[in-house]
């Protein structure tokens, strides 16, 4: 199995024979190439051209980040599966405003569902949720994609304000980005921008085009299916993530900034990437394909579903978890 | 369109695995089946020259003598009766440009072979597979899914299953 490589301080990456190094002043770490499935860098990092030239012929995209932990942009490989005709039904789907509703629909309810279930896992736990679950409850996911996103803001909002009642410290006002103005803002920052590279290296694993997308806008500057995908995973995957490091105080007040906004300082990044990748690598056993699969590989799944459906085979029915 | 031995396989092992190969939707990308399967062929009769192309197809190798032998490598006889016809199209091109031929299936692996005798039979059998590999791949929709044996340990599983 491969994983993805994080750096979160800064040096060189340099390619001597075959080998791949990270070099910095603590000194020269080989690193195992074929584990790596890509590579994300929070450091200030340089590649030499030999190591450039080393990662795109693997196949290993390069991922770099901010001071803030920001996406700012990808090294990607030459795009090595190619097929014109899912990249036109795909885009066929996205232009045609009916088949795009079709899926920008159901990429909503897989949201709303994944949300519910774990407010009620909250809800179990004897959190004060209730209200938030009637009023996602009550939304009713049909129109055209402008209705659709609508829903999808106000899914959202009510799952936002529930966080006071689930986490034991920290305040959550109102979700606020670049820079975020309080710690739960930067942990829902944080968490987003990870999961929006994880579902980018399993896009770029399937014959999906990154940019051609249906809830999200493609003309969004980003690579916007893998913001749709991501979406879908988001409160299986980030939200759980952080309610465990809030509420087992494995974060505190210490593992952030205060300076420009409020955003994780390296050692609260070192915590949170390590308890998400443990979450990415949980493994469940999926009722139809009948094995044990990571929560990583779910969102490969879900592209897989997606080529399906553009290509008329089967319908695409969004993941909701069913555990 | 241009036919390849590979199609022929998949066309008797799973149609629906031959129409997203023949439509550009090739699963065969990091399996490790794939990948022994690779070195397997790379490693194995290095005293060989290797990949003959001759017309549409290309052969692992091929020895000349009073009659010429195409041979095929392949790591494991799980699918047998596919690889055959692989095999079989490929003498059948060999006979249409006038170099008639015989074929040996090479399990290295399993210290395994098997010849093959292109026959009238055959002959009728792949010309109308060709025909039929045509019709597949031009329909606008794959070929449903068919559960055998030999699914799991396929690359386009979690396609077809999820």
């Amino acid at each position: 199995m491969k994983d993805p490589l994080y750096i979160t301080s800064h040096g060189i990456l340099q390619r001597k024979g075959n080998t791949l190094y990270f070099v910095n002043e603590e000194g020269k770490k080989a690193l195992p190439i074929n584990r790596i499935n890509e590579i994300n860098c929070y450091g200030k990092v340089s590649l030499k051209s030999g190591a450039s030239s080393l990662l795109m012929k693997e196949g290993i995209p390069v991922n770099f980040f901010n001071m803030y932990g920001y996406y700012e942009g990808s090294l990607y490989p030459r795009v090595q599966l190619n097929s014109g005709l899912v990249v036109v039904q795909q885009s066929q789907h996205y232009s045609d405003p009916e088949k795009r509703a079709v899926i920008a629909a159901e990429i909503v309810e897989g949201i709303k569902n994944n949300i519910l279930k774990t407010l009620r896992y909250y809800l179990k736990k004897g959190k004060d949720v209730e209200p938030y679950i009637q009023d996602i409850e009550k939304e009713v996911i049909k129109g055209d994609v402008a209705q659709i996103m609508s829903n999808e803001g106000r899914i959202w909002h009510s799952y936002y304000q529930s966080f006071n009642k689930i986490l034991k410290n920290f305040e959550m006002d109102k979700r606020e980005i670049r820079p975020p103005t309080t710690e739960i803002n930067a942990l829902i920052s944080f968490g987003n921008s990870l999961l929006y590279v994880s579902a980018l290296s399993e896009i770029y694993h399937t014959y999906l085009h990154p940019s051609v997308s249906y809830l999200h806008e493609p003309a969004e500057r980003r690579f916007s299916l893998a913001l749709d995908i991501a979406d879908i995973f988001k409160p299986v995957i980030v939200e759980r993530v952080i309610f465990k490091l809030v509420n087992n105080n494995m974060l505190t007040e210490k593992d952030f900034n205060h300076d420009v906004g409020v955003l994780l300082n390296e050692k609260g990044k070192r915590i949170f990437l390590k308890e998400y990748q443990a979450k990415l690598e949980t493994t469940i056993k999926h009722p139809e394909i009948k094995r044990k699969v990571s929560y990583k590989y779910l969102m490969r799944l879900e592209c897989y579903k997606l080529i399906k459906h553009v290509l008329g085979d089967k319908e695409y029915r969004s993941f909701r978890m069913w555990w | 369109m241009r036919v390849t031995g590979v199609m022929v396989q998949y066309y008797v092992a799973c149609k629906r695995e031959l129409w997203f190969f023949a439509n550009q939707i090739n699963m065969n990308y990091d399996n490790d089946d794939i990948s022994i399967g690779r070195h397997i062929h790379e490693k194995s009769f290095s005293r060989e020259k290797k990949n003959v192309n001759l017309g549409d197809v290309s052969f692992d190798f091929v020895k000349t003598g009073e009659k010429n032998t195409i041979f095929e490598i392949k790591k494991s006889s799980k699918l047998e009766e596919p690889v055959r016809y692989q095999l079989y199209y490929y003498l059948w091109n060999a006979k249409k440009l006038g170099k008639e031929a015989d074929g040996v299936l090479v399990y290295p692996k399993e210290k395994k072979r098997e010849k093959l005798t292109l026959t009238p039979e055959k002959e009728h059998e792949i010309e109308h597979i060709i025909k039929d590999i045509e019709k597949i791949v031009s329909q606008p929709l794959p070929p449903p899914v068919v559960i055998k044996p030999y699914c799991k340990r396929c690359t386009y599983y979690e396609l077809c299953m999820v």
